[in-house]
């Protein structure tokens, strides 16, 4: 039994040596914003988020400045001409055929492309829902958002 | 799964979201099951398939001709075909099965077509997907919409069961039916306007692609176990209901594709009354 238990022993000390071992760890924006989630829809399955989603697009009225918490993977658009990255959080829906996001503007300085996730990364994303015009046209976002997301860190 | 459904049900817009699913489930399980076995009896399985891909194209006519409500298109459309199909029964030069295949493929293609040469939207594959297998439209429903399918619902099943005599005769023996003085014609166009306010309604829940199973699982499931018509339709009634409340709720906790799973819950209770029919026939004997 002893004997059992130095060799697990010196099996995690030497695990923690090799190199390039992998951990998980979380990161997350440097300044949060303490927001009071209203909706909170990271715990809910991806059916759920993805309707609930597709009902605040079509009918935001009801959801407009309520603090809304997702859970989906993230994805940019960078609009070169006019100089703007826009990030969103997407979820796909059950049938893998369709996805619906959200944009977002992540609270406090972050510069783009190297303090934020790679593309197709899984993040959660807390933030207040907030409707802007742009061109013309009316298009929602949550502001102040807290980002974050499971990152790969080499040791 | 409680745990999971009771944190769903807390949250009000989650709730209003899965009640509306519920409502206009289970008013689409009893009208597809209360007309199934009709359309079983008939030798008209394989209808609901034609209707809802002609469905699907006066969908995609619809988004052209960019229609507030694709309603006002879609249901015509649909029940116009299935007057063609079920009206014209023996009088038509191509009949049955032909019949229905042919419609059923062509509105299939054209709708395709259509989609592709006039897109709507910026993810045709979605839209498409979306239309072929519900995907999660039942979740999305809006009060309106919620309304009309109580309304449509109420109609049918008031309809079915006032005229609930006639339509057994016309199901079983047209022709004795028309001897003994039923308008059979009248009662066959009446059943092709209800069922194709069936696909038409059903294509929400399941997608066009899956609405025929709603209609056929759950009468051939009952006609496992028993004789009557009246038994079979209420049965079939029963068992629709409960696998579509059982399918919604596990795709809503599992996060699975609505209409595939209740279509899976419908096969699983098809097979458990096949074995069921299976002991009590040997039984029997």
């Amino acid at each position: 039994m002893k004997k059992l238990f130095c060799f697990l022993v010196l099996l995690a000390v030497m695990a923690s040596f090799i190199p390039g071992a992998v951990f998980a760890a979380e990161a997350e924006s440097s300044e949060p914003v303490s927001l009071v989630v209203d909706l909170d829809l990271s715990e809910m399955s991806g059916v759920i988020v993805y309707s609930q989603i597709y009902n605040i697009l079509w009918e935001p009225a009801e959801y407009l400045g309520k603090v809304i918490r997702m859970r989906g993977y993230y994805n940019y658009y960078d609009d070169q001409a006019h100089g703007i990255v826009y990030h969103a959080c997407i979820i796909p829906d059950a049938t893998a055929c369709c996805a619906q996001g959200i944009e977002f503007v992540w609270n406090g300085d972050h510069a783009w492309p190297d303090d934020y996730p790679e593309a197709g990364t899984d993040i959660t994303v807390t933030g207040r829902l907030e409707i802007y015009e742009e061109d013309g046209s009316s298009y929602l976002h949550l502001v102040d958002a807290e980002l974050t997301w499971e990152q790969e860190i080499l040791q | 799964m409680m745990d999971k459904l009771e944190m769903y049900w807390s949250v009000p817009s989650v709730r209003t979201m899965i009640e509306y699913a519920l409502i206009v489930g289970v008013l689409v399980a009893v009208c597809s099951s209360l007309l199934g076995t009709t359309l079983v009896l008939k030798r008209f399985s394989f209808i609901g398939d034609g209707l809802s891909h002609v469905a699907f194209g006066a969908m995609a006519v619809a988004g052209i001709l960019r229609l507030t409500d694709d309603m006002l298109f879609v249901l015509p459309a649909t029940a116009l075909s299935a007057i063609l199909l079920l009206y014209t029964g023996k009088r038509a030069k191509i009949k049955g099965d032909a019949a229905i295949a042919m419609i059923s493929v062509g509105a299939l293609a054209v709708g395709y077509l259509i989609r592709n040469l006039f897109p709507t939207s910026a993810n045709l594959s979605g839209d498409v997907c979306t239309t072929l297998f519900g995907s999660t439209s039942i979740l999305t429903l809006n009060k309106e919409e919620v309304r009309l399918c109580i309304s449509l619902a109420a109609a049918v099943i008031i309809l079915f069961a006032a005229l609930y005599n006639k339509i057994f005769a016309v199901t079983f023996d047209e022709d004795f039916a028309r001897a003994s003085g039923t308008n059979v014609g009248a009662y066959n166009l009446l059943i092709a306007v209800i069922v194709a306010v069936i696909i038409v309604l059903g294509m929400n829940l399941v997608g066009s692609l899956l609405i025929s199973a709603l209609i056929i699982f759950p009468s051939m499931s009952a006609m496992r176990l028993l004789r009557s018509f009246r038994g079979v339709t209420i049965c079939s009634a029963v068992m629709s209901v409960i696998c579509t409340v059982a399918g919604i709720l596990a795709s809503v906790v599992w996060s699975t594709p609505v209409g595939s799973t209740i279509v899976a819950a419908d096969i699983a209770v098809f097979i458990v009354f096949l074995f069921i029919g299976k002991i009590k026939g040997v039984i029997v004997r």
